[in-house]
Formats: C-alpha cells, structure tokens, sequence
C-alpha cells in the first residue's frame, strides 16, 4: 500500500516535472516550420529608442520569416551585471546590446562566451559599411567581437535663450566659464547640471576636460599604445579643473556628490540650470522635454596653454553574439540589418541614435543636434581639424573603472589631491598591463 | 486494550506495541524529524558557504571556466586592503547605532501604548508600518527624500528657518553613513516595538502592582520588574537587529552605491562591487567569508552574554 503511495506520488511529480519542462522549454532554438526563435537582450528602454528597436525588430522579422525576434529590454547597469552571468550559465540571449568596455564585453570575448565577427564581417562587408574607430572599440587582442551600434559623444548643452535671459553669453574659454558660474548662480541658476552621486559621468567629464588640454592624439596614444602616462601633470590638471576647481567655482548644484545624473538632467530640462553635462545620449531626452527651448551642443571650452576643444568619441555599447547556442547565423542576419538603410533612418529619426554607417543625412528629417552629432560621428577623427577626440574609459578594466568613480568624488569631497587620483589611475592601469 | 509503543533497544520492561511493526530508536526517530531541517540548511546555508569558502581559494573572473588557485592569497590582500577595513568600520558603526536605537525607540515606543491608550490601533499600525516596505521602496523614497536640489528634508528645514542646518545628506563624505543609519532605524523600529508590545503584554502585573505597593517609581519599576521580564525578547531583537545590521545592503545599494568616495560602503556593498563589477569573484568570496564568520561570532556573542547574565 505504502509502495503503491510512493509510486502515485513519484509519477505526480515526474508527470509535474515533465509538464513544466514542456511548458517552460525556451532554448531559443527552432519553433515549428523550421523557425528560428532568436533570444535579443537588448537597452532600448526609453520611449523613443524602445520604439525605433521594436518597429526594427518588426520589420526585421518581415523581411525574414524564418527568425523570430523574442526581445527584452534592461537598463545598463542592470544588463552589465545580468548579461555576463547569464551568458555564463548558458541562460543568456543569442545576440546581446552589452557594455563594449574591455571589463565588460571585453572579458566575455576572453571567456570565450562571445564569438568573433570577422568571418561575419566579410561576409556582410561590415569593414566598409561600419567606421572603423567605432570598430576599434570592440575590437579585443585584434579580433572584432562586437558591432557598436552608437556613436556617441560627450559634450555640453546650452540653453542659449536661458543664457541671454540671465544676461550672460555662453562661455568659449576657460576663464570665461569660471566667471560665467559666478555670475550665472549669482542670478538664481544652477550653471551647470551636474551630478556625481553615483559619478557616472565623471569618466567623461575628465576624458573631455583631459584631451581640450593634451589633445586627441595624445590621448590615442596613450590608451591605444600606452605612450604617455595618467599621471602627468596635465592629466592631473584635467582632474583638476573638473573635480575641484569648477567645484569650488560654484559650476555644479550643491551637494552634487549626492545629486544622480538624472536629477541634474531634470534641472537644465526644468530650466533652472543653464547649461548641461553629458553626451550626445541626452539629445533626445532634451527635443522631447524641452521642445520649444533653444539648446545648443558644445565642447568644452578651450583651455590656455591646451590643444584646442575636442568631443571625445566612443561606443557605450555593441552587439555581441553568444558562443552558446546555434543561432548565430541567424545573429549575424540581425546584426547585419540593424545597419540596413531602413534600420538606420528609423534609428536616427524615431530613436535619435547615431549608427556608425555612412548615410545621406540630408535625405532624413531630423533635429539639428542630432545632424550636428551624426555628421561629426560620419567625419571621423582622421580626418584633418576633426573635433572628435577618443573615449577613455572603455579601454579601463572594472577596477580601474570603479577606482576612478569613487575617486572623483573624493577630489570633488576635498579628500584627495587631483594629483593622487592622478597616481592612482597610472598605478591601476600598469597593474592591469596598460592595455 | 489500548496499543503502546515499543522502541528497540528499550529496557525489556517497555510496554510493547501491539499489531504493528516496532519503531526504531529515539535516535532514528529524531533524525527522521530533523531530516527536513538539516537538508534546507545544507542545500540553501552550509554548501553555499563552503562553496564559497572553496572558490576565495582561487583567481577567478566569475565567467572564464578556468580559475587559479592561489591559497590564501585572497585572505592575505584582504588584511592589507584599506578599502575593506574603512567598509567594516562603517559595518560596525552600523551595526551599533542599527541596533541599540531601533531597541531603545521600539522599547520607548511600546511602553507609552502598553495601556493601550486613545488611538492605540492607529499607532500601532503607524509605528510598524516601514516594516511592510520593502527595502528598495523606502531606499527610493528617501533618496527623493534626501536630494539635495529636491528633496524634501532640506525645504522642510528652509521653510522652518533652519536653512542653515541643510546639507547635501547623502553626497557629503561626513553625513552620507549617518542618512542612511537613520533610514535603517526608521525601519527597524517596527520590528521591536511590536515584539516588545507582546512581551509588555506578558509581564506580569502583580510584580508591577507590587512594586507599586513598595513605592517604586516609575524608572525603578520599569528597570526592576519589567525589563527582566522581558529579557528574552530583549535579546531576540538585539540578535535579529545585530545580523540585519551587519547584513545590510538593499539601502545603501540603491542610494549611494557605497559613496561617495566610499564613504558609506559596507563589506556587503564591497564584496558585491569586487565579485560582481570588478569581476574579482575570489576576492569577493573572502570578504564574503570574512563578513560572514563576523555575523556569526558577533550574533553567538550576543546570545552567550545574555544566558549568562539569566
């Protein structure tokens, strides 16, 4: 009786169990017909790219009705820290929008949990068709691993119709900014919209600061070939004039080792601060909150004794492919289509994202910053009196990533010289073997 | 006639159960009913623990199928690693100012609706309700709260005429720790107070009447006849307080990520940036066996000075 109890219940939880499997069976493989089902992870989460990335996703799946896009979206930080695990454990997607950082996508290639993609290069032609910089960027130990879908870069924002409202002019100099936050909070604004509580702007604040003062080659040099140092006093002035004097000058809300980027944003969108920090990420956030306002992309202004005004150019983000699975033919396909020309007018115009591909800008119909943005990123910084200077921290591993965030608070807290920060990144980035 | 039970192994004299087969040892019998238990705390407690233990031994990013093994070099940065002391400074000012003033308020709390005054249910539902919410709920309201452009705590103070007591609450090095104690005890007091509520409701009122009787004042009442008898919830909510305390992690997470300039990271927030930003997955294992072995030390101290002292 007792045996046939056991048995009973072994086949409930064996009938159960196969039940759940069938119902959750989810291995992104094939569907009936011969379908492929393929896995996206993706960063789409805002309004206007969550619906550029669907209607691609939609018209992708027309054009191939054989795959079928099953796509989920994750803020950054939330995939950076899910994608790697998933992709370790073998639950991951097929085909990832994932942080192009040596530290981040930069390991998965040395885990080998993404495939290469030159053999899919050639065979798509993605070495004419993509910048090559942008290719540069997630391009491990001379292997492509990654498509960076964005380029993107850092910049500040004024709201010109603000400025001359507060009886100020938008600076051009160094010197000019400092007088223009005095005078700017002395007339009730907030000069710049700038938070750092986490500091994850503060990586492109210094890379921007830093190459207005040595240059962009210098700073090529220096992250690409190791010739040159963090720790030179100009990089260290560069820490300097962001973190502290700026700080002191009063350029920055109060308490902005507390404020997050996205309250700072809150404060030029509203209109009490004049100006704004950021990149070019923030360009469709500003025509979608502050429509009828008159803003402006600039560099940061020009440094005495510096190199010139530079916007430092990088990718954020790129498209990997899983090494696990089968779909990654079918990966390469989707790749290859989220830089079509269709793809890419619906990127620029629905999504304000600049892909990385040649395009007819004036054929498009798109916002002034945006054409600004999408030209500079299409010129390229090879060619003579570009602007465009190079990202920093993407070259960084985690740890040095990380040492810089806290470290930039400090110096802004008053409790580390800009020069020991300075130390600090030369010494981490020798440890990590000055890649 | 009424059936018995016959344990084997029992003195002959043992009455003997009748039509059906004997039951094993007491032995046996209690390992039966401690079974569930001891295969709970070993899946989900003690194999990840020594697991844990076991890769603090190794070089590993967490995502590569190889790892070095490097002893206890792991342990060894560890002692020479500023950066996980200040984390378990700020751990210990936690764990102190998180358990002694969520007790003394909870206890302070329920004394005054011990006689379950006007308005009692009410009080009671207000002083316990943070204890409904979940930690990233009340870490985002108070990071709203908090804001130093928007935030309410600093206009509230401006518009009383303390503008000069404002700060930027959890952006400044010396305040950051502090803001985010104070969120932990605005939720932790809660949890004492409605377990002291209970236990005032046990103690017993003859003593009180009696102490009265000897002309006891209200302190010597309160520290002679009601605090001894509750000591045993007095060290449930110090131990449940202590290991939150020292656990803690949600809060600062979400409002300053262990900053600024490090200022509020504990040795979770720590090991939590080593193992899962940095990549330094055995690293983080031994600050996570280090936090973990603390806990405990810290939690079986607490409990041993209160049997000792009953």
């Amino acid at each position: 009786m007792r045996f046939q109890r056991i048995s009973a219940l072994a086949a409930a939880v064996a009938a159960i169990s196969l039940a759940l499997t069938a119902c959750g069976s989810d291995d992104g493989s094939t569907g009936g017909g011969g379908q492929v089902t393929l896995k996206v992870w993706d960063q789409f989460t805002d309004g206007g790219t969550s619906e550029a990335a669907k209607q691609i996703y939609a018209d992708f799946e027309k054009a191939n009705p054989d795959v079928k896009i099953d796509a989920e979206s994750y803020r950054f930080d939330d995939l950076a820290q899910l994608g790697k695990t998933a992709l370790a454990s073998g639950t991951g997607p097929d085909v990832m929008y994932f942080d192009a950082g040596l530290g981040e996508a930069g390991q998965l290639a040395e885990s080998d949990l993404i495939v290469p993609l030159d053999d899919y290069a050639e065979e798509y032609g993605w070495t004419d068709k993509i910048n090559e910089e942008i290719r540069t960027w997630s391009t491990y130990d001379g292997k492509l691993f990654g498509l960076g879908l964005e380029g993107e870069f850092n910049s500040l924002f004024a709201n010109d119709s603000l400025i001359e409202k507060a009886g100020l002019t938008v600076p051009t100099t160094y010197d000019e900014l400092l007088d223009f936050c005095g005078a700017a909070k002395d007339a009730g604004y907030v000069p710049i919209a700038y938070g750092q509580g986490p500091a994850v702007y503060a990586k492109d604040m210094y890379a921007m600061v830093a190459q207005n003062i040595v240059g962009a080659d210098s700073v090529h040099d220096l992250i690409f070939d190791n010739q040159g140092s963090f720790n030179s006093p100009e990089m260290a002035k560069a820490i300097d004039i962001w973190f502290s004097q700026m700080n002191d000058a009063g350029c920055f809300p109060d308490g902005v080792n507390g404020l997050s980027v996205d309250n700072a944003a809150l404060l030029f969108h509203g209109s009490k601060a004049l100006m704004l920090a950021g990149g070019t990420w923030q360009i469709g956030d500003i025509y979608e909150k502050m429509p009828d306002s008159d803003v402006t992309m600039m560099p940061f202004p020009t440094i005495e004794g510096g190199a010139g005004q530079f916007y430092p150019l990088g990718v954020g983000s790129a498209w990997v492919i899983s090494a696990d699975g089968d779909n990654q033919d079918a990966a390469a396909k989707f790749l290859d289509y989220m830089y079509s020309p269709d793809a890419v007018d619906i990127w620029m115009t629905k999504g304000g994202i600049i892909p990385p591909v040649a395009t007819d800008l004036d054929s498009l119909d798109l916002q002034p910053m945006i054409k600004q943005a999408a030209q500079l990123v299409q010129q390229g910084q090879d060619d003579a009196g570009s602007q465009l200077g190079y990202y920093i921290w993407p070259r960084w591993s985690g740890q040095l990533f990380n040492l810089f965030q806290d470290g930039a608070q400090a110096v802004t807290a008053g409790s580390k010289a800009p020069q020991e920060l300075a130390d600090e990144v030369q010494k981490q980035w020798e440890s990590d073997g000055g890649q | 006639m009424a059936s018995t039970l016959t344990v084997r192994g029992a003195p002959e004299k043992a009455p003997r159960r009748i039509g059906r087969a004997p039951l094993r040892s007491p032995l046996v019998a209690g390992l039966g009913f401690l079974l569930p238990a001891i295969v709970v705390y070993t899946v989900f407690m003690i194999y990840p623990f020594a697991n844990n233990v076991y890769l603090s031994l190794f070089e590993w990013n967490g995502l590569s199928p190889d790892k070095e093994f490097v002893g206890l070099q792991n342990y060894q940065t560890l002692l020479a690693d500023p950066l996980f002391w200040s984390a378990l400074k700020h751990n210990v000012i936690w764990a102190v100012l998180g358990t002694v003033l969520p007790v003394a308020i909870g206890l302070l709390l329920a004394m005054l609706l011990r006689d379950q005054p006007r308005g009692y249910t009410v009080f009671r539902a207000v002083f316990f309700m943070p204890q409904v919410l979940a930690p990233v709920v009340v870490a985002i309201i108070f990071s709203w709260i908090y804001d130093p452009t928007f935030g309410i705590l600093n206009r509230l103070l401006d518009d009383v005429g303390l503008g000069a007591l404002a700060q930027p609450w959890i952006g400044d090095p010396n305040t950051a720790l502090y803001a985010l104690i104070a969120v932990f005890i605005w939720v932790e007091t809660g949890f004492g107070f409605v377990v002291f509520l209970a236990a005032l409701q046990e103690v017993d009122t003859d003593l009180l009447d009696a102490a009265e009787v000897d002309c006891a004042n209200a302190w010597q009442s309160f520290r002679h006849v009601t605090l001894p008898s509750i000591t045993n919830a007095m060290t449930l909510v110090v131990v449940i307080q202590l290991i939150a305390g020292l656990n803690v992690f949600d809060y600062v997470w979400v409002m300053t990520q262990g900053g600024p300039a490090n200022s509020t990271d504990l040795t979770s927030t720590y090991l939590y940036q080593q193992a899962f930003r940095e990549t330094n997955v055995g690293y983080g294992a031994a600050v996570a066996t280090v936090s973990t072995l603390i806990t405990l030390v810290a939690a079986v101290a607490v409990v041993q000075l209160r049997e000792r002292r009953q």
